[in-house]
C-alpha cells in the first residue's frame, strides 16, 4: 500500500507542454534506487504507458513526462503514485508513495532532447549509451580538473613538436593506452566491488581523504617540475609523477592514467546518466561504456598526433616552450589547492595543516636531492634525510584516517536527515548499559539516504500508537545514525552479519540475544512484539 | 474501420450489450458503409477467452451486429493497438490513419442508465469521419475491465 509522500514534490510544463516531476527526496544514494515509475492518478494530464526516464541524485528525483492526449489544461496538482526499488543490505523492496506534486510556473524544464534529459537513466540502449559516454569523454577535456593534466600533456607535445611523425604516433598512442588501461582498471574495480558489496558510486575515490592528500602532493610536484625547481631523473622513477613527467612512450601512458585519475571526480555530475546506466548494467556493459567515456578522453590528443595536417600547424620548438611550460605550473598549483580545499571538507580544517605541512616536507626533500646531485659525498645522509621528510608528508594520511572524514560531508550534503526526537542516540556503552539493568531496548540502525528506513519510521517506529506502546513497555530507543561514516555502528552492523542499515535489534528484559526484526516493518509487527513483553512481565 | 475489443463477462461490456448501446451503433455504422470488427482478445486460458463456437453463440445471443468477430487468443491485435481494457474503441480512416482511440462514451460507470446522458465519443466521430472534418476528440479516456493479456511469467 502506498503511504503518504515524506517529500515535497512540484512539477514544472516544458515549452512543449512536457510536465517533469521533481520529488524533493533529498540525501539519496543514487545508486542503490532502481526502477522508479510515477503513475498518474487521473487519465488525460500525462501519458500513461509512455516510458519513463527518471534520474535519481542526492538532490532528489526528476521524471521527465510526456504530456497526455486530454484536451483540458494542467491540473494545479498533479497527483499520483511514485514506485521505486530500493536495494538495501539485504536485497531489494520496493515502495510506493502518494505524491501530490504543485504546478510551479517559475519551473520550465528544458527540452526532452537536451544531453542531461535525453542521458536518461536504465532505459538508454547500449548504443545510445555509448555514444553519450564518448561525447562525455570529449567534454570531460574542458573540465577544470582534466585541464592541468592537459596542460602538462601541453607541454609534452610542445616539446615534442618538431620530431618525427612516427614518435608523435607512439606518443598519442601510449597516452591513450594509458587512459583506457586505467578507465578498464577502474569498471573491473566497479564490478569487483559491486559484486562483492552490491553497492558502488562513482567518484567513491574522492571520498577518502587520504586519496585527496595524495592528489594534493601530486599536483604539487608536478607543478614543481613544471616550475623548474628539479628535473626528474631516473632517481625518482617509480613514483607516478616521475612516469608521467618522463619523456616518451611510459611518460605518454602514465600521463594517460594521471588524467583519468584526476578526471573522476568530474564525471560524477556530469556523466550521472551514463555512468548510472553503466553502474547498472551486467559487466561486459559497464566496461564498454567506461571504456567508451576514456576513448572520448583520449580523442582529441590522439587526433593531433595521428594526423600529419593537424601537427604541421604546430608552432616551431624554441625558447617559447620553456615559459609556456613554467606557465602550465600555475594551473597545476591552483588544482593543488582545489585538492585541499576539498580535504578540509572532509576533515575539517586540521587536514590543511598537514596537507601544507607535507607540501614544505616533500619540497624540502627535492631541495636535498637537488643538493647532492652534484657531489657524491654525504649523498647517504642527504638521500636518507630526503626520504624520511617524505615519509613524513606521507604519515600525514596516517592522521586522517582517524579524523571525522565522511562520504556525505564530501558531496556536500546535508550533515544528517535523521530526526532523533523521541529517540537516545545509539551508543554501545548505552545499549549494553540498559540491557544489563533489565530494560527492554529497541534500537532503529538508519540513515538519511535510505528510504526503506525512512518509511519503516514513519509507517511503523513513530505512529502515535506505537510511541504510546514503546512508552508503556518502558522501551529505552536508541537511534543508530549511519548517514555519515560511523566505525562503531559499522561493527555493529557487521556482528550482525550485516552489511548495511536498515537493521532493527529488540532486546527484550533479560534476553541474552537480541531479536533481530524483519528489514520491512508494520505498526502491527511492533505493536506484539511489545505486547509480548508485557504480558511476561505479568 | 471501428475497432471494439469485448470480453463478454466483463460488467462495463455488458452495460452496453444489455442496453443494446453497442448493436445499436453496429448497425449504424454498417448502414454507413462501416466495417466494424469485434475482437475477443483475452489470452487462452484467461478470463473471457473464447471459441470460435462461442463466439458466434454471443453474437446470435446478444443480436450483435459486427462485420466479424475476431479470435485473438494471443492478443495480438490488442497489443498492436495498445488496448488495455475492453470495451477500448479505435476509428481507423479509409486512408488506414488511426483517428479515434479510447472510450466508447463519456462516463465510465458500468451502469446502464448512464448511457442516455452520456457523450457517445464513437458515434460522434465517426460521424465526423465520415463527413472529411478531423475528430474534435480524437483521444479519450478509455474505461472497461483490464484486457486480459497472456502471462509473460510466472
Amino acid at each position: 500500500m502506498p503511504i503518504e509522500s515524506p517529500w515535497p514534490a512540484r512539477y514544472g510544463l516544458s515549452k512543449s507542454g512536457d510536465p517533469t516531476l521533481i520529488v524533493e527526496a533529498k540525501g539519496l544514494k543514487p545508486d542503490t534506487i532502481r526502477d522508479v515509475y510515477f503513475f498518474p492518478a487521473e487519465w488525460g494530464p500525462v501519458a500513461t504507458m509512455a516510458k519513463q526516464t527518471a534520474t535519481v541524485t542526492a538532490e532528489g528525483i526528476r521524471i521527465p513526462l510526456r504530456k497526455g492526449e486530454a484536451k483540458t489544461a494542467m491540473p494545479e496538482r498533479l497527483a499520483g503514485t511514485l514506485v521505486l526499488t530500493e536495494k538495501t543490505a539485504d536485497g531489494s523492496v520496493k515502495q510506493a508513495f502518494d505524491v501530490s506534486a504543485k504546478l510551479d510556473p517559475a519551473f520550465v524544464p528544458a527540452a526532452q532532447a537536451s544531453l542531461a534529459g535525453a542521458t536518461g537513466a536504465e532505459q538508454l540502449s547500449l548504443v545510445q549509451a555509448l555514444l553519450f559516454a564518448l561525447l562525455g569523454g570529449l567534454i570531460l577535456n574542458l573540465m577544470p580538473c582534466v585541464f592541468p593534466v592537459l596542460a602538462m600533456k601541453a607541454a609534452a607535445f610542445a616539446r615534442l613538436a618538431g620530431h618525427a611523425q612516427t614518435e608523435m604516433r607512439r606518443d598519442g598512442l601510449a597516452y591513450t593506452a594509458g587512459v583506457l588501461v586505467s578507465f578498464a582498471a577502474m569498471a573491473a574495480v566497479v564490478v569487483a566491488i559491486r559484486a562483492s558489496v552490491g553497492d558502488v558510486s562513482w567518484g567513491f575515490q574522492f571520498q577518502s581523504p587520504v586519496f585527496s592528500l595524495l592528489i594534493a602532493y601530486l599536483f604539487f610536484t608536478v607543478g614543481l617540475n613544471l616550475s623548474g625547481v628539479f628535473e626528474f631523473g631516473g632517481r625518482l622513477a617509480g613514483v607516478g609523477q616521475g612516469l608521467a613527467a618522463r619523456g616518451g612512450t611510459t611518460g605518454a601512458f602514465f600521463t594517460g592514467v594521471l588524467a583519468v585519475i584526476v578526471a573522476t571526480p568530474c564525471t560524477a555530475p556530469f556523466m550521472a546518466a551514463a555512468l548510472g546506466f553503466a553502474l547498472s548494467q551486467p559487466a561486459p556493459a559497464t566496461v564498454a561504456v567506461l571504456l567508451a567515456m576514456g576513448l572520448g578522453l583520449a580523442l582529441p590528443y590522439l587526433a593531433l598526433t595521428m594526423i600529419p595536417a593537424l601537427h604541421r600547424r604546430m608552432p616551431r620548438p624554441g625558447p617559447w616552450m620553456d615559459q609556456l611550460r613554467q606557465f602550465l605550473a600555475f594551473p597545476m598549483y591552483a588544482s593543488a589547492v582545489w585538492m585541499i580545499w576539498v580535504l578540509t571538507q572532509q576533515t575539517g580544517s586540521d587536514g590543511v595543516l598537514y596537507a601544507l605541512g607535507g607540501m614544505i616536507l616533500i619540497a624540502f626533500a627535492i631541495w636535498l636531492l637537488r643538493l647532492g646531485s652534484g657531489s657524491p659525498s654525504g649523498n647517504w645522509t642527504r638521500r636518507g634525510v630526503a626520504a624520511a621528510a617524505v615519509l613524513l608528508a606521507f604519515a600525514a594520511t596516517l592522521k586522517l584516517e582517524d579524523g571525522p572524514a565522511t562520504a556525505a560531508s564530501a558531496s556536500g550534503g546535508p550533515a544528517s536527515g535523521v530526526s532523533f526526537e523521541g529517540w537516545e542516540r545509539f551508543s554501545r556503552e548505552r545499549m549494553t548499559a540498559a540491557h544489563t539493568a533489565g530494560k527492554p531496548v529497541f534500537v532503529d540502525f538508519t540513515a538519511a539516504w535510505c528510504i526503506t528506513c525512512l518509511v519503516n519510521e514513519r509507517v511503523a517506529l513513530d505512529t502515535p500508537a506505537s510511541r504510546k506502546a514503546f512508552e508503556q513497555a518502558g522501551v529505552v530507543k536508541l537511534k543508530g545514525d549511519w548517514t555519515n561514516r560511523d566505525d562503531e555502528i559499522t561493527g555493529v552492523l557487521k556482528e550482525f552479519g550485516r552489511a548495511g542499515v536498515p537493521l532493527y535489534l529488540f532486546w527484550a528484559p533479560g534476553a541474552d540475544k537480541p531479536k533481530i526484526l524483519p528489514q520491512v516493518l508494520t505498526e502491527a509487527m511492533i505493536l506484539s512484539e511489545l505486547s509480548s513483553i508485557q504480558q511476561a512481565k505479568r | 474501420m471501428v475497432l471494439e475489443t469485448t470480453n463478454h463477462d466483463c460488467p462495463y461490456v455488458r452495460k452496453h450489450y444489455s442496453a443494446k448501446n453497442m448493436q445499436t451503433q453496429q448497425r449504424e455504422a454498417a448502414a454507413k458503409g462501416v466495417v466494424w470488427l469485434t475482437t475477443a482478445s483475452s489470452a487462452t486460458g484467461e478470463q473471457g477467452h473464447v471459441t470460435a463456437q462461442q463466439a458466434n453463440d454471443l453474437t446470435r445471443s446478444r443480436d450483435a451486429a459486427p462485420a466479424a468477430v475476431l479470435l485473438d487468443p494471443q492478443s495480438r491485435i490488442a497489443r498492436a493497438y495498445g488496448a488495455t481494457v475492453t470495451p477500448h474503441m479505435y476509428i481507423i480512416d479509409a486512408r488506414g490513419v488511426l483517428v479515434y482511440k479510447g472510450g466508447i462514451d463519456s462516463i465510465p460507470s458500468s451502469s446502464p442508465s448512464d448511457i442516455p446522458k452520456a457523450k457517445q465519443y464513437v458515434r460522434l466521430a465517426l460521424d465526423e469521419v465520415l463527413a472529411g472534418k478531423p475528430v474534435t476528440e480524437a483521444s479519450t479516456r478509455a474505461y472497461g475491465c483490464t484486457l486480459k493479456y497472456p502471462r509473460t511469467s510466472t
